[in-house]
């Protein structure tokens, strides 16, 4: 009986190290996105980019928390004071401004998808290309949107959006179609600047790329993660 | 009894595999045959108590050689170009079958003669 319990401990024990195993195996090969290793040399930059990957992760975290210990030194520091409490309104007010705060209201979601190229004329014509999201969200700023951003890339006023080969480039990002534009403003005038006959939307969906309006109540438009730093400006 | 505490490790270890943290890509390949062993010693460790000659000694010597050699070879197979660890691979695959074999044998076994039994005493109880 003594080494039945021994055996059945030991074989638990193996169990509990072997299933652990098998979480992290999996959780790589997912993360790494493919099956099959093809040479040494794919392993090691796959490799080297996970690894940048997470430690951009860890730095991303630190900086969060770092954050929240500035925002509540911050209240904390301006309860007593009405001038320091009215300064940190102030700069909460500016920060939402600039983009470096995550803002939520109404307003519409397009999403926009690469069309079916066999039916269009061209088939440059029905795939998302970097002007139309310029284009679109041109279109948006005219029409009062007051936040806006792209797959969770937040458009700032230093924004690039530039086309690399196959994917689009914004904030120093690579997005790929489909692409979701979240814009916060009034959802009807929104709606009615982004679906109006005869607008650029409208045409390039004739083109043959597929386009999808949303209006919404509660639109969350992510913060901006880049750092936005004048160097020249004085 | 086994059969529990095999269960039992296994839900633990999903919890807490869970929450494990990544590895790099290039030592997943060294953790698949470690795992590959450690199911391999497993199966051996049951067909061993079936068996009734459970040796302590011998069963972390066996896993902690075989783990080891494996992952040695899988680098040597890794410098030479050549994909060593295929060879590891079988040789634990097939063992666990061979050890499957045992195990489902002396189960069918026991089953078989369980029913034999009762219907034996339902005979005598007819008579």
């Amino acid at each position: 009986m003594n080494n039945n319990i021994k055996v059945s401990i030991l074989l638990g024990v193996m169990c509990f190290l072997l299933t652990i195993g098998i979480y992290i195996q999996i959780k790589t090969v997912k993360n790494s996105g493919t099956e099959v290793a093809k040479t040494n040399t794919e392993n090691e930059l796959r490799d080297n980019v996970l690894l940048m990957k997470e430690k951009y992760e860890k730095q991303y975290k630190i900086l969060e928390s770092k954050e929240k210990e500035l925002s509540y030194l911050i209240s904390n520091a301006s309860t007593n004071d009405s001038i320091s409490s009215e300064l940190s309104e102030e700069l909460e007010k500016v920060n939402a401004e600039i983009g470096l705060t995550t803002l939520r209201g109404e307003g519409i979601i397009i999403t926009l998808e690469d069309g079916d190229s066999s039916n269009s004329l061209s088939s440059l014509d029905s795939v998302v290309h970097d002007s139309d999201l310029i284009s679109v969200v041109n279109e948006l700023c005219t029409a009062g949107a007051e936040a806006i951003s792209i797959n969770g890339e937040r458009i700032v006023s230093t924004t690039p959006i530039t086309c690399i080969g196959n994917v689009i480039k914004i904030n120093d990002e690579k997005i790929g179609t489909p692409f979701e534009i979240c814009a916060i403003g009034s959802k009807e005038r929104l709606n009615g600047a982004m679906t109006m006959p005869g607008r650029y939307l409208d045409y390039r969906s004739k083109q043959g790329i597929k386009v999808s309006i949303k209006k919404s109540d509660s639109v969350i438009v992510s913060r901006y993660n880049g750092i936005l730093k004048f160097e020249y400006a004085k | 009894m086994v059969y529990i505490a095999i269960i039992l490790g296994c839900v633990m270890g999903a919890v807490v595999g869970m929450f494990a943290p990544i590895i790099s890509y290039t030592y997943s390949n060294y953790l698949a045959i470690a795992i590959i062993a450690a199911l391999d010693s497993v199966f051996g460790g049951v067909t061993s108590v079936i068996k009734k000659n459970f040796d302590l000694k011998i069963f972390l010597s066996g896993f902690f050689g075989n783990a080891i050699l494996s992952i040695l070879l899988t680098m040597l197979g890794e410098k030479l170009n050549v994909d060593i660890y295929l060879a590891a691979i079988i040789v634990f695959v097939g063992r666990m079958f061979t050890n499957l074999a045992i195990i489902r044998r002396y189960y069918v076994e026991k089953w078989c003669a369980k029913i034999e039994n009762r219907k034996k005493t339902n005979e005598e109880e007819n008579k």
